[in-house]
């Protein structure tokens, strides 16, 4: 196995922050996420070019949260939907528009669509935004494009890359487990340390 | 990836010599004799109310019929590869569509009894409306303005100006209504007249026949033959089928259900029969293949995964279809125009409010339940919680179908020619089904994108 530092100033002081290991096919670096999920690492990440299955389970990925945040944006809009029509037509300023005055039980049919825009409107907030909220997203910066190799990503490699800042991280120990796993190439960024 | 590919081959997919799906069919051809049994002893009691009956009765397999026919082709059109393992089954449900040519033949005999521009009286219905039920205290004027009263729930909040308006008597106003009716009908007559009518019918039904027997042969020669041009032709056909479908769809819902009540129009109507169709068929599709697969017939060809694109999927319907709904409903009920608001009047405050019940149950059991219970991917992905919820758009299906034919007859009051229709036409449809499944494997072995199928997962 090959074993490759970015090459900086030399005098300089570098730590390591991340280390990405590449793999071959998809079944390789699947089994590797299952060891890499066993040994207990927190902060890490697989890169393929494509969709592979069973990776959620692989990884140890529970049900994104996702769908919670959603629901209760959801239920927020049409709540709020609700109170803000009965308040302008009903209480506010109370009008009676083709014989229906606003406000009444009858009137509940003329609140759908505000009802519906508002449900979806909140809906898609939470959606986009809670998604880059839970991708901890925008970044200006992540270490793992400190790799060359990862660009492969995008092409017809697989990656795992595990941080630096993990509780179990150990320079040593996870070049080891990730050799282990059967990775044809493994690379530690580091950076200068500041 | 990480389970080895499953093999097509390692199963035939059919039904054995020993399951209780083999020889099914004939229970369901003897249920739905008994049936039509009941229903020709209800033509003899009633032949109006037998009319109204069979047409409801007969919505109900064709809408499933019709609903596997667009499921089929949107598969192929989208060439999806996630579907194809409940393919077969969905074909099997398009494939008896010539018998509806044979099962029309009662209500083409009676179509004097259903369509008022044949003369047809309904006791409720838009030309006898002069009736037991509205005569005297209550014209068509102040029919319309009543339920405005209701809806605002406090009468007396009604502008002074609106309370004290004179009406004029009623009586006249009935006779100007009944006679603007016989214009309207004259003036549709080019559209509505028996000979047009039929041809349409049979131009319907042709379309169909034929649209169903080319895709089931496309499906079942690839068996043998595992050829790729026949999933070719079928893809590179799939766009203009829906097209005609759409537009057969559209017309034959405007001829048998719109024109039951010819004064009435709404646009949207074909797609709201169309997303009924296609929700129910969707409905019975997750219930059939949930009991083949219980059974041991489909392996392990249909997983969770695939339940879960089917749930998602029913969901979608029950969203289309309850957005359709509400856009009819809210467009005629804003404008509130004594022409158009007489649909609602009739399921609402007519016909004595029998059927008030049965809308509020819509309401709530075809749209708000259901949407919020298969809300969830934990609820699509529990298989028992997903037939329960197929279960609900099933019934809420039938009571639909009834809801929308039913007040045009009157009040809504049980009668056994209803069920006898039902359980007689959905009985001999699902006889056909089921004895057609046991000529074929259940899953298309012969499709080329069967592999992908197999090893789908939502990702």
């Amino acid at each position: 196995m090959e074993t490759q530092t970015r090459s900086g100033r030399p005098d300089e002081r570098r730590v390591p922050t991340i280390i990405v290991a590449e793999f071959d096919t998809a079944r390789d670096v699947l089994h590797a996420a299952e060891k890499v999920r066993d040994a207990g690492y927190q902060r890490w990440d697989t890169h393929t070019p494509f969709p592979v299955h069973g990776m959620d389970r692989a990884m140890g990925l529970d049900d994104s949260r996702l769908g919670w945040i959603v629901i209760c944006c959801a239920v927020t809009g049409l709540a709020g939907a609700v109170v803000m029509m009965h308040w302008m037509n009903g209480i506010d300023y109370p009008l009676i528009v083709g014989d229906k005055p606003g406000g009444a039980p009858g009137a509940l049919p003329s609140m759908v669509p505000i009802i519906f825009e508002l449900t979806v409107l909140l809906s898609a907030f939470g959606a986009v935004f809670g998604m880059l909220g839970l991708n901890r997203l925008p970044q200006h910066h992540h270490p793992v494009f400190g790799s060359d190799r990862i660009r492969a990503a995008t092409d017809d490699k697989f990656f795992i890359s595990i941080e630096a800042d993990d509780p179990k991280f150990d320079v040593d120990k996870t070049r080891a487990l990730l050799e282990k796993a059967h990775a044809s190439y493994v690379e530690v960024v580091e950076e200068d340390a500041s | 990836m990480s389970t080895p590919s499953k093999q097509a081959s390692a199963h035939d997919y059919r039904i054995p010599a020993k399951s209780p799906w083999a020889g099914s069919w004939r229970i369901a051809a003897v249920i739905g004799a008994l049936g039509l049994g009941g229903a020709a002893y209800g033509y003899t009691q009633d032949a109006d109310r037998f009319a109204f009956s069979y047409l409801f009765a007969l919505w109900l397999p064709l809408s499933i019929a019709l609903g596997a026919l667009f499921f089929v082709m949107v598969l192929h059109v989208t060439k999806a590869s996630w579907g194809v393992t409940v393919r077969r089954v969905a074909e099997m449900f398009m494939r008896p569509m010539p018998m509806f040519a044979v099962l029309v033949i009662p209500l083409v005999l009676l179509m004097p009894h259903l369509f008022p521009w044949l003369g047809a009286k309904h006791p409720a219905g838009p030309v006898a409306d002069t009736s037991a039920e509205h005569a005297g205290h209550r014209g068509p004027a102040a029919a319309s303005e009543e339920p405005l009263a209701e809806a605002r729930g406090a009468q007396d909040k009604e502008p002074a100006a609106f309370r004290d308006m004179p009406y004029a008597a009623p009586k006249p106003l009935e006779h100007a209504e009944a006679r603007e009716e016989q214009q309207i009908l004259a003036h549709k007559a080019i559209y509505l007249n028996k000979r047009f009518f039929l041809a349409r019918l049979i131009g319907y039904l042709l379309i169909w026949a034929w649209l169903a027997q080319r895709y089931f042969r496309w499906s079942t020669e690839q068996d043998k033959t595992r050829a790729l041009e026949n999933t070719s032709a079928a893809q590179s056909f799939a766009p203009g089928g829906l097209i005609l479908f759409g537009l057969t769809l559209t017309f034959f819902s405007f001829d048998w259900f719109l024109s039951i009540n010819p004064t009435w129009y709404s646009t949207i109507f074909g797609v709201q029969l169309f997303s009924q169709a296609a929700l129910a068929f969707t409905a019975i599709l997750i219930l059939v293949t949930l009991g083949l697969r219980k059974s041991g017939i489909l392996g392990d060809a249909v997983n969770v995964e695939h339940f879960h694109d089917l749930g998602k999927l029913l969901f979608g319907w029950i969203a289309f279809w309850s957005y359709i709904t509400f856009a009819q409903f809210f467009l005629t009920w804003y404008s509130n125009i004594p022409d158009e608001v007489a649909f609602f009047h009739a399921r609402w405050h007519d016909n004595g409010g029998t059927w008030k019940s049965l809308s509020l149950a819509l309401v709530a059991l075809h749209f708000f339940v259901p949407f919020w219970f298969l809300m969830s991917r934990n609820v699509k992905r529990r298989l028992p919680l997903l037939g329960l919820g197929a279960v609900c758009m099933l019934v809420m299906h039938v009571l639909e179908v009834y809801w929308i034919i039913l007040p045009v007859y009157g009040p809504l009051a049980f009668n056994f020619v209803d069920v006898a229709c039902a359980v007689g036409l959905v009985g001999v449809y699902m006889a056909a089904v089921l004895r057609g499944m046991e000529d074929y494997a259940l899953v298309p072995v012969g499709d080329p994108r069967l592999d992908r199928a197999l090893n789908f997962e939502n990702a």
